[in-house]
């Protein structure tokens, strides 16, 4: 993990259009902007690109990133918005067909030690996050899984701390309701 | 905490301990270096490119305009002779101005004779130089 004096002179030497700096930058930060948007698309191929065309658009756009914004949150912005078009544009809000037996292997499996593969995982996000709006989805992922603060989920959507709020009740009302839906089908 | 919330906290942990895990890494970082590479290697030669145009047009421009400039200050300057925009407020002024052009034509005379002389005698030297070689 780079602290953030090393990461400040990576960026002033990337500003000056050092590669090599740059890399380390890439190396530093990648999986986090894989997982973002692989948490959010739910498709491998498409998270490359995302994380990809992020870093590309973070090389060109350096000189406009302010310091005093957490660079991570500048990346999330970058990679959530990205997502974000990716979204609206394929409709992935809609509903796919999704097989109940792979639901409710997921949800009764309590497989905590063993190694889920990505298309595993990719299944128990798409499963649980289908029916949610991508805004839905993406506070959902950002608050849940990555953990940030309403402050910083504020700064990376735009969105006011009441829509977020609101987002987020709404997305866990609809997961908690799938999660019912696959235990009733369970012990009927 | 009821069993709805429990579920779903559970999912959540489920999820986050799972992280998507990136196959060929190093791959990936070598072909995002390559694309930006790539676009560093465009802009510069796109730089190249508008700065030749650039130099281009100025040597084509430039020196037209040079000889433009030339072009109308000759023109100029043998429609009016120079020194002589002198404010006329009164007869008097008139009368001098007029003296002052008078004067200047024939000083413009005496060297266009002059120079004619110049020339004479030099062609002269020259046809007797010729002769003395032959």
């Amino acid at each position: 993990m780079i602290d953030k004096s090393s990461l400040n002179k990576l960026i002033t030497a990337s500003r000056q259009k050092d590669e090599k700096a740059f890399r380390l930058i890439v190396e530093e930060f990648q999986s986090l902007v894989y997982s973002i948007s692989f948490r959010l698309l739910c498709n491998e191929d498409e998270a490359k690109d995302i994380t990809q065309e992020t870093f590309i658009r973070v090389w060109i756009n350096l000189n406009k990133y302010n310091s005093k914004q957490k660079f991570s949150t500048w990346l999330y912005t970058i990679a959530t918005n990205l997502c974000l078009d990716k979204l609206k544009r394929q409709k992935y809000f809609q509903k796919n067909d999704m097989s109940e037996t792979i639901l409710t292997t997921i949800a009764i499996k309590d497989d905590t030690e063993e190694k889920i593969l990505n298309q595993e995982l990719l299944d128990l996000i798409s499963s649980f996050t289908q029916e949610l709006t991508p805004k839905q989805k993406i506070v959902f992922t950002l608050r849940y899984l990555e953990e940030l603060e309403i402050e910083e989920i504020k700064q990376i959507t735009g969105m006011s701390s009441e829509k977020i709020k609101s987002n987020l009740f709404l997305a866990k009302k609809n997961i908690q309701n799938k999660i019912e839906k696959i235990y009733r089908n369970e012990y009927k | 905490m009821n069993i709805s919330d429990e579920k779903f906290d559970h999912l959540v942990e489920k999820i986050k301990k799972q992280q998507p895990v990136m196959n060929e890494n190093k791959e990936q970082i070598d072909h995002i270096m390559q694309k930006i590479h790539h676009i560093e290697r465009k802009k510069t030669s796109f730089l190249y490119l508008w700065t030749k145009r650039c130099a281009a047009a100025a040597l084509i421009c430039l020196p037209t305009l040079f000889f433009a400039e030339e072009y109308i200050a000759l023109s100029r300057s043998e429609d009016i002779p120079s020194g002589m925009f002198t404010k006329i407020e009164n007869a008097n002024q008139y009368e001098c101005a007029k003296e002052n052009q008078n004067n200047l034509q024939i000083y413009h005379c005496y060297i266009s004779t002059k120079y004619q002389e110049k020339n004479n005698i030099k062609q002269l030297i020259n046809h007797f130089r010729h002769e003395n070689n032959n």
